[in-house]
């Protein structure tokens, strides 16, 4: 398990951010004489090529919106289940309001009023993203608040501050680590569902779920636009969640 | 009552949040909309069409435009933007489809996955516990938009079985659209039933079930698999929220004349009040269904209700 989690993440990374520098952006430019032959896209483009690139976008955006919306998440969670009481019930009751929309309903939303963008996608994506976060941030918080070492310091006359940074958050990374690859892996599903959707990279952007979307209009005449990035975001979105699995059994051996 | 109360508060935190968004989003929906070159006139109309300014041309405040809203949405004047006719007609209209689609999704993942997770559990560590561990795999990780046009590949284009697109070939047009959104959460229902029975397999019940001389089937069958399924129900809920948003992938690809296309095709012509419209409509299913499910659990577990 170790070795095939380590193996596949790794070679992700690798063509992400090694694979452009390795072949150069040549395959990205149109030739018509190629539209929709076996191997190019619409207008000519090299579908490898645009593979690669997609790679690069679709787990650049994944990370950020991973690491934003974990610590915007973090923050609100750990400060929710600490302060307790009515600040708690207030920030969990507006939580429950961005719960009303199932999956990426709302990402898409936000996506469609704001005009199309990377930027603006990673709000869109981010904007949702941390709820989870909050949710786990909180309940590990609300675990330890009352254990002794948190008794302990606070007798010493550490402040809030203090105790939450230095003694707790240390305390509650595992589960949110775990939590984080799982977000990874649903960041790039969510990221090629919109691509997919037309609300997601601009126009010309390489990315997975951009090249299905060709794919699916082009069906009879060149069906690889659709198997090649399919295979792509499914072996993605498998080894985040098998690198997920792997790390909850590492903290938590059964 | 407090979940009733949790809802109304839901709701109205939902659709603050939808008419907000669009009031607080840096830029003007107006330039957005009609482009930068766009006449004062067309302006001003499209900014007492969105309920931004008012009749005399003086900005609304956030507060009034969701009072103007609300009292549109709920007498059915909310106009769309692009064919003025009320959003909600049009949305009753298409949302009969998305309804059957994604009924026949839930019956399908619900006949096929607790079977397949019965079938798995009964003959662990065997070739079909390996092979039903392996399909949920797959429908775990296939994202819809790959699954969708792979099945139309097979069964539609190199065996012209069912059609392409649309919804006019009444039960084969629903084929494979609701295979397609179903698949995810009949692989989550199999892997569920299938950790389920093989924990409820090793509890004392059972044990005394095999103790008193009962045969293996009725063991399995009557005293296991009923505690078993339990888990079923919780799947549905938890599974919803994928299904809904999936529901709008799979109608993009088959031209599945729902709600989700609906949103799509409201969101490229700009059209706001009807993008609003079928989102807080999802929303507003999506709540209510989750308030179904745990009554249904109530109903199913007593020992739910006691806790």
């Amino acid at each position: 398990m170790k070795a095939l989690v380590l193996t596949l993440v790794s070679i992700l990374i690798a063509v992400a951010v090694l694979g452009p520098l390795a072949i150069g952006p040549a395959g990205l430019e149109l030739n018509l004489a190629h539209d929709l032959q076996s191997g190019y896209g619409e207008n000519g483009f090299d579908v490898f090529t645009w593979l690669v690139y997609g790679a690069r976008v679709s787990l650049m955006i994944a990370c950020i919106c991973t690491v934003i919306s974990l610590s915007v998440g973090v923050i609100y969670g750990a400060i929710s289940g600490y302060v307790g009481g009515l600040v708690d019930i207030i920030l969990m009751r507006f939580v429950d309001i961005l719960l009303a929309f199932p999956g990426i309903l709302l990402a898409l939303y936000i996506a469609a009023i704001l005009k199309p963008g990377i930027l603006n996608l990673v709000v869109a994506l981010c904007a949702t993203g941390w709820v989870g976060y909050a949710r786990v941030a909180r309940s590990q918080v609300l675990a330890v608040k009352n254990q002794d070492y948190v008794t302990a310091a606070l007798a010493l006359g550490a402040s809030h501050a203090r105790i939450l940074g230095r003694h707790i958050l240390p305390n509650i990374w595992g589960p949110l680590f775990v939590q984080a690859s799982f977000g990874v892996s649903s960041l790039i599903l969510a990221e090629a569902s919109l691509s997919f959707l037309g609300l997601g990279v601009p126009p010309g952007t390489p990315s997975w779920g951009a090249l299905l979307d060709q794919g699916v209009t082009y069906l009879f005449v060149a069906p690889h636009l659709v198997i090649w990035p399919g295979v792509c975001i499914a072996v993605a979105v498998l080894s985040f969640n098998f690198l997920g699995d792997w790390l909850r059994d590492v903290r938590d051996p059964v | 009552m407090s979940k009733l109360l949790q809802v109304l508060w839901v709701m109205l935190g939902a659709t603050v949040l939808v008419t907000g968004l669009l009031h607080w989003v840096p830029g003007d929906p107006v330039d957005y909309i009609l482009g930068e070159q766009a006449t004062q006139e067309a302006r001003l109309k499209l900014s007492q069409d969105l309920g931004l300014v008012d009749a005399e041309g003086h900005p609304v405040r956030f507060v009034g435009q969701y009072v103007g809203f609300i009292s549109k949405i709920s007498q059915n004047k909310l106009l769309s933007y692009r064919t003025r006719e009320p959003v909600m007609t049009r949305i009753a209209a298409r949302l009969p489809y998305t309804m059957i689609l994604a009924l026949a999704s839930i019956l399908f993942a619900l006949a096929l996955g607790p079977l397949l997770g019965i079938i798995a559990a009964w003959r662990r560590g065997e070739w079909p516990d390996y092979l039903g561990r392996f399909v949920a795999l797959l429908g775990i990780s296939l994202p819809k938009f790959f699954l969708a046009p792979m099945l139309l590949l097979v069964f539609s284009i190199y065996w012209p079985i069912f059609p392409i697109s649309g919804a006019t070939d009444g039960l084969m047009s629903l084929v494979l659209p609701a295979f397609s959104l179903g698949f995810a959460m009949a692989a989550v229902q199999m892997r569920f039933t299938r950790a389920s029975i093989l924990e409820v397999a090793s509890q004392d019940y059972i044990r005394t079930a095999r103790a008193k001389g009962l045969s293996e089937r009725v063991v399995y069958f009557k005293h296991a698999l009923r505690n078993a399924l339990m888990p079923v129900v919780t799947v549905v809920g938890l599974e919803l929220g994928s299904l809904l948003a999936g529901a709008v992938v799979v109608e993009k690809i088959f031209g599945w004349p729902g709600i989700g296309l609906l949103l799509l095709e409201s969101i490229e012509q700009l059209d706001m009040p009807m993008v609003q419209g079928v989102v807080l409509v999802i929303a507003f299913f999506y709540v209510v269904m989750n308030l179904f499910t745990d009554w249904l659990y109530d109903q199913i577990d007593p020992r739910v209700r006691v806790t």
